[in-house]
């Protein structure tokens, strides 16, 4: 992977972490589906390939502590 | 079964696998996961290629982690990814000649490289070198911590040092944790 690419690459990531940031399940959703059309385009990308598992955790977290934010009582 | 039954050698810690992989057909993918299930996921042409090793190494040493959840992958990501991505590092050599595997070092040098890991193996690497600890007892140490208590467990070890009487040091520390929780990334060049 040369400079340019990793450069690319990193700067993707930075801003899908900064679209992430409120761990939020929307947002890191939308982010997972955009770092999947990246993949698409680049699906040797070692960078974005490392992250992107990251990011499918980071979703089913958030959705586990959404559904249970759902299930409490508070929230009914 | 012989990588998780290695890392038990290594770690003295049990493992939570649940003995299942799935194959991953589509390219779009990330390269490897592991579920709260404790399910791993390979990508298939991942799978086909020399990368299926330190993707099914860094999955395998996940299910070692002790307490790894919900809450705590939220708050604490780089303390997660940066240790098994580390720990992946250090033992593949010993793990692929228990495997009797033959690859050269150089096929993973693209991957180790280029990893969107290095920003937390850089950090974790930084507090490590400033507590005095050995590696990789200190990370298999934090693989062996409760997720959301390896955050303050190093805390509360640094300030205990005399260094932490020194403002950079302090102010170094508090953006390595930031890094460590995803929420700053390093600008800078490799």
């Amino acid at each position: 992977m040369n400079q340019d690419r990793y450069q690319s690459s990193k700067s993707f990531v930075k801003e899908m972490r900064a679209l992430a940031a409120n761990r939020d399940l929307a947002s890191i959703r939308f982010a997972v589906e955009r770092m999947q059309a990246w993949m698409e385009a680049h699906p040797d990308d070692p960078h974005v390939g490392t992250a992107l598992e990251e990011f499918d955790i980071l979703a089913e977290a958030a959705g586990i502590v959404e559904g249970q934010k759902l299930k409490s009582p508070s929230a009914a | 079964m012989v990588i998780t039954d290695e890392i038990a050698r290594l770690t003295e810690l049990p493992s939570q696998w649940n003995g299942k992989v799935e194959i991953e057909l589509m390219t779009n993918r990330a390269f490897g996961g592991k579920t709260f299930s404790c399910l791993i996921r390979i990508r298939a042409d991942v799978a086909a290629t020399d990368l299926r090793w330190p993707t099914l190494f860094h999955e395998a040493f996940h299910c070692f982690s002790v307490e790894r959840n919900a809450d705590a992958t939220l708050a604490y990501i780089g303390y997660e990814e940066g240790v098994v991505e580390q720990l992946q590092r250090r033992f593949r050599r010993l793990l692929l000649d228990r495997l009797q595997v033959s690859v050269a070092e150089e096929r993973f040098v693209d991957r180790d490289a280029n990893s969107a890991y290095n920003d937390y193996i850089y950090a974790l690497e930084q507090m490590r070198q400033e507590l005095g600890d050995a590696s990789p007892e200190f990370y298999i140490g934090l693989l062996g911590t409760p997720l959301e208590q390896r955050w303050a467990l190093m805390r509360e070890r640094i300030m205990q040092a005399t260094q932490w009487r020194r403002p950079d040091l302090r102010e170094r520390w508090s953006r390595w944790e930031q890094v460590l929780c995803g929420n700053e990334v390093y600008d800078e060049p490799r």
